[in-house]
C-alpha cells in the first residue's frame, strides 16, 4: 500500500466521530434507497408474474347469459386461446361481524378453472353445494373463520345460510379490506340455493397472442362479440383491462414512487453531510495540503487522496446500508404484498439494483466531497502552509464583516456566537440550506397529509348522505320517498338509477367514434327516476352520468 | 546551481502593503551549504519560499539548475519540487497520520519515479542515513523533536534532489540536538547538493559554507567563499 493509500485510512481514522457520523447518515440513505428500490423489483416481479400466473382474461364479455353453444364457438375462435363463463351476483353476508356486501362469483367448474384461476389456500376444494369460499382477505371483513355458517341475501333470496367451507386466494380481485366487501366463491347448485337463476352472466376471454397489444385485444373482443350475437347472445358491455398489469400495479407505482422520493431525499441530503465533513476536513487539512505541494503532490495527487476518502466513507456505508436495505425491501415487501393481497415467492434482488446503488453509493460522496477538496487542495502552497484553519482571510476584511462588527448592544458572549458563525460563511449556507431543506421536506409531507385529509373530507360532504340503499329492482319512486318520509331521523333521500353502458372508443381527434367495446370496465350511468328530466354529463374518464332533477 | 536576480516580494495584507525582499540578487553554487540569517522579518523564510517554488516574486526571477521558474504552473511548480527540491520546515511538518517511513515514501508517491516495491526500502536506507530507522514505524508524535526532524531530513531526500532548502531547521531542537541536525545537512552538501539553510542563530551559520545577511528585505553581506566563487553582492 502506498502511503498517499495510508494516509486516505488514517485521516478517516483520525475523524473516528465524524466518519462515522456520515457513514450513518450515508448508511440510512442508502439503506431507505436500497430498500424502495429492491422492493419495487420485487413486487412488480411478484406481482406480473403472480397475476400473470393465473391467465388472466384479456377480455371480459358481460351477457344477459352464456350458453355451451356460445362457449364452444368462442372456444373454436382461433384468436382466442380460452374461454370461460362466469357469474358476478350483489348481495349480503351476515357472519360474525355483522351484515357486509358481498361479491358472489359462481363457477361451473371449479376443478377445470383455465382464466384468472383461483389458488385454493384452505380448507374444501370445490365448494359443494351449501358451501360458500371466502377471499382470503374478505376473513378480516366478514369476522369469519373456516367453519362458520353466514347468511347470505342476494337480489331474489330471502337469506340462505352457507358454510364457509375454505379460503380461496384470487390475485385479480381488489383488496377485500379497502374495499370493504367480501368476495365469496360458490357453484351454480349453491346460486339456486340462494334463489337465483342458473345460468351464468360474463364470458372472459384469453387472446391466443398479442396479450399485450390492446388494440388486438380490442379487435379480438369485437370479433367474440359478433360471434356471441350470432348465436342469439345479448352483449351489454365488454371489458378489457389494461394487459399484462394486474390492476394494483396502479396504486403499488404510486406508494413506491413517494417511498423513492424520500430515499432519494435522504441520499441526497447524506450528500451534504459528506459536504459538511469534507468541508470541516479540509478546514484542518490545508496546511497537509501545503505539506503535501511542497514535497511534490500536484493539485490531482493531493486533492485524489482526499476523494479516495470520500469513496472509502461511500464504500463503508453501502457495506452497512445495503444489507440493512435489502433487510428493510423485504420487510417492506412483504407489508405491501399484505395491504395489496398477493404473495411474494422470491425476494432476490436483481443485480442492476446493486449496480446502481454501487454507483450512487460511491459517486453521491464524491462528487459531494469534490467541491470542498478541490478547493483545499487548489490554496497557494505559502498561503497554505500558514493556515491558521479556521478562515484564509482575516474577519474584518469584508464590507460583511465591518457592517456585522457595529452590530452592539447584546452580550460578549451572543456577540462572539454571532461573528463566529460568519467566519466562514459557505458553510454557514451550507448547514443553513440543509436544514432549510430537511424543513420543506417535513413541511410538504405534513402538507400533503394534511391536504389529503381535507380533500376526502371535503369530498365526503360533497355526497351529502349517510346511507346508500340499493333496491332490488325497479320501484315506484312516491312510494320510495314516502317510506324515506317515515323513517325516523331521515331527512332527506333521493332516488338515483345506476346500470352499465359503453363508450365507443374514439379515433384521432376529427374522426369519427368507433362503435364497438371501450378498452376499460364498464361505465356507470345513474339516472334519476323514470320520468324525471335527464341530464348527460361526462364525468371522470369514461363515466357518463345522469342525474336526476331535484 | 541557483540563480536569484532582483528579486523582491511585497505582501498585500488588509493593514497595508508590506515588503519582505528588495531587489535581491544571488548566486548559489553546487554542493555549497549557505546559511542565510537574520532577525525575525527580515525575508529568509520568504527568499527559501521563492527558491523552493512556494511562492511567487512580485519581481525579479529565479532559476534553479537552469530553470526559470516564473511562469510554471502550480501543478508544474509541484512536479518541479518533487524532483528537484527538498523542503524541511522549522516544524517538521510531518503527516500526523502517517509513520515515519510512509512520510519519507510519500514524495515517491507523488513523483512516481521509484518503483512501489523500492519506496520502502530505499525510505528505509534514508532514515537509516539520519540515524532513526528504529523509529521507522512510529508515528511522529511518538518521536522527539530531534527525531522528527531527522525523519523531514529523510523526507526531503526521498526523491535524491540537487538541492534541500531547510527553514529554520533547528529553531525547534535543544542546542545538540541543533549540531546534529545541523551536521547532516553539512553531510549533504559534503555529497554534492546545494543546501539553503535558513537561520536566525548565528552560530550555527558560522558553520556553512558561506552566510547571507538579510535586514528588511535587503542582503547585507554575502562573502563569497574561496572555492565556490559566487558574486557576492550587498546592497
Amino acid at each position: 500500500m502506498t502511503a498517499a493509500s495510508r494516509k486516505v485510512l488514517g485521516d478517516l481514522a483520525r475523524e473516528k466521530g465524524r466518519s462515522a457520523l456520515v457513514v450513518a447518515a450515508m448508511a440510512i440513505g442508502i439503506a431507505a434507497f436500497v430498500a424502495v428500490l429492491a422492493s419495487y423489483a420485487i413486487l412488480t416481479r411478484a406481482l406480473n408474474e403472480g397475476y400473470a400466473a393465473t391467465n388472466p382474461a384479456s377480455a371480459t364479455l358481460r351477457m344477459d347469459s352464456v350458453d355451451d353453444r356460445m362457449l364452444a364457438a368462442v372456444r373454436a375462435d382461433p384468436e382466442v386461446s380460452a374461454a370461460e363463463a362466469r357469474r358476478a351476483v350483489r348481495g349480503r353476508i351476515r357472519g360474525p361481524a355483522g351484515w357486509r356486501n358481498l361479491s358472489l362469483f359462481v363457477v361451473d367448474d371449479y376443478r377445470d378453472i383455465r382464466v384468472s384461476t383461483l389458488s385454493p389456500e384452505a380448507g374444501a376444494w370445490p365448494p359443494g353445494p351449501g358451501e360458500i369460499l371466502l377471499e382470503r382477505d374478505a376473513f378480516g371483513v366478514a369476522g369469519a373463520r373456516i367453519g362458520d355458517t353466514a347468511i347470505v341475501r342476494t337480489e331474489h333470496g330471502a337469506g340462505t345460510p352457507l358454510r364457509i367451507a375454505g379460503r380461496v386466494h384470487d390475485v385479480g380481485q381488489a383488496q377485500a379490506r379497502m374495499e370493504n366487501v367480501v368476495y365469496g366463491y360458490a357453484s351454480l347448485d349453491t346460486l339456486v340455493q340462494l334463489g337465483e337463476e342458473r345460468f351464468l352472466d360474463q364470458m372472459k376471454i384469453v387472446v391466443a397472442r398479442g396479450a399485450r397489444d390492446a388494440g388486438h385485444i380490442e379487435s379480438v373482443a369485437a370479433g367474440v362479440r359478433r360471434e356471441v350475437e350470432a348465436l342469439g347472445g345479448v352483449v351489454r358491455s365488454v371489458d378489457i383491462p389494461v394487459p399484462g398489469e394486474h390492476p394494483h400495479a396502479a396504486i403499488m407505482g404510486m406508494l413506491l414512487l413517494a417511498m423513492a422520493a424520500f430515499g432519494l431525499f435522504a441520499v441526497v441530503l447524506s450528500g451534504v453531510l459528506v459536504v459538511n465533513l469534507m468541508t470541516a476536513v479540509m478546514t484542518a487539512q490545508v496546511r497537509a495540503v501545503g505539506i503535501m505541494k511542497a514535497i511534490g503532490g500536484t493539485r490531482a495527487g493531493v486533492a485524489s487522496i482526499y476523494l479516495r476518502q470520500a469513496a472509502l466513507l461511500g464504500g463503508a456505508a453501502m457495506a452497512a446500508g445495503v444489507p440493512a436495505g435489502v433487510e428493510g425491501s423485504r420487510i417492506l415487501s412483504r407489508a405491501m404484498a399484505v395491504f395489496l393481497n398477493f404473495d411474494i415467492p422470491s425476494f432476490s434482488i436483481p443485480a442492476w439494483i446493486f449496480l446502481l446503488v454501487g454507483a450512487v453509493g460511491i459517486l453521491v460522496p464524491v462528487a459531494a466531497a469534490s467541491w470542498p477538496v478541490l478547493s483545499a487542495s487548489a490554496v497557494p502552497v505559502r498561503e497554505a502552509l500558514d493556515d491558521f484553519g479556521v478562515s484564509r482571510t482575516a474577519f474584518g476584511e469584508s464590507a460583511f464583516d465591518r457592517r456585522l462588527a457595529r452590530v452592539g448592544g447584546i452580550a460578549r458572549p451572543l456577540l462572539l456566537s454571532i461573528r463566529n458563525g460568519f467566519r466562514r460563511r459557505g458553510r454557514t449556507a451550507l448547514t443553513v440550506g440543509t436544514f432549510a431543506a430537511a424543513g420543506v421536506f417535513f413541511m410538504a409531507a405534513l402538507n400533503v397529509r394534511g391536504s389529503m385529509i381535507r380533500t376526502l373530507d371535503r369530498l365526503f360532504a360533497g355526497r351529502k348522505f349517510d346511507l346508500t340503499v340499493r333496491l332490488a329492482g325497479m320501484s315506484d319512486a312516491a312510494a320510495v320517498e314516502r317510506a324515506v318520509a317515515r323513517t325516523p331521523d331521515a331527512a332527506l333521500g333521493e332516488q338515483w338509477i345506476s346500470t352499465e353502458a359503453a363508450i365507443p372508443r374514439a379515433k384521432a381527434p376529427g374522426a369519427a367514434a368507433e362503435p364497438g367495446p371501450r378498452p376499460s370496465g364498464p361505465a356507470g350511468m345513474h339516472g334519476g327516476a323514470p320520468g324525471g328530466r335527464g341530464e348527460a354529463m361526462h364525468g371522470h374518464g369514461a363515466a357518463a352520468r345522469r342525474r336526476a332533477a331535484p | 546551481m541557483i540563480s536569484i536576480e532582483a528579486l523582491a516580494k511585497t505582501y498585500r495584507t488588509p493593514a497595508g502593503s508590506f515588503t519582505a525582499l528588495r531587489g535581491v540578487d544571488l548566486e548559489l553554487s553546487a554542493g555549497e551549504l549557505v546559511a542565510i540569517v537574520g532577525k525575525s522579518g527580515s525575508g529568509k523564510s520568504t527568499l527559501l519560499h521563492l527558491i523552493g517554488g512556494i511562492d511567487a516574486p512580485t519581481s525579479g526571477s529565479v532559476s534553479v539548475g537552469g530553470r526559470a521558474l516564473a511562469g510554471l504552473s502550480g501543478n508544474a511548480l509541484a512536479r518541479w519540487r518533487g524532483e528537484t527540491v527538498g523542503i524541511v520546515f522549522q516544524f517538521f511538518q510531518l503527516l500526523p497520520t502517517l509513520t515515519a517511513v510512509e512520510n519519507v515514501m510519500l514524495p515517491m508517491d507523488f513523483r512516481g519515479e521509484v518503483s512501489s516495491r523500492e519506496r520502502r526500502p530505499r525510505a528505509l536506507e534514508l532514515l537509516a542515513r539520519v540515524d532513526v530507522a528504529a523509529h521507522a514505524d512510529k508515528l511522529p508524535a511518538t518521536l522527539s523533536g530531534g527525531q522528527q526532524q531527522r525523519v523531514a531530513i529523510a523526507r526531503a531526500l526521498a526523491n535524491d534532489p540537487p538541492v534541500i532548502l531547510a527553514d529554520e531547521p533547528t529553531g525547534n531542537l535543544d542546542s545538540d540536538t541543533a549540531g546534529d541536525v545541523f551536521g547532516l545537512l553539512r553531510a549533504l552538501a559534503a555529497a554534492g547538493k546545494t543546501v539553503v539553510v535558513a537561520t536566525h542563530e548565528r552560530e550555527l551559520g558560522r558553520a556553512a559554507d558561506r552566510v547571507v545577511t538579510l535586514a528588511d528585505g535587503r542582503i547585507i553581506a554575502a562573502p563569497r567563499p574561496a572555492a565556490a566563487g559566487t558574486r557576492e553582492q550587498a546592497r
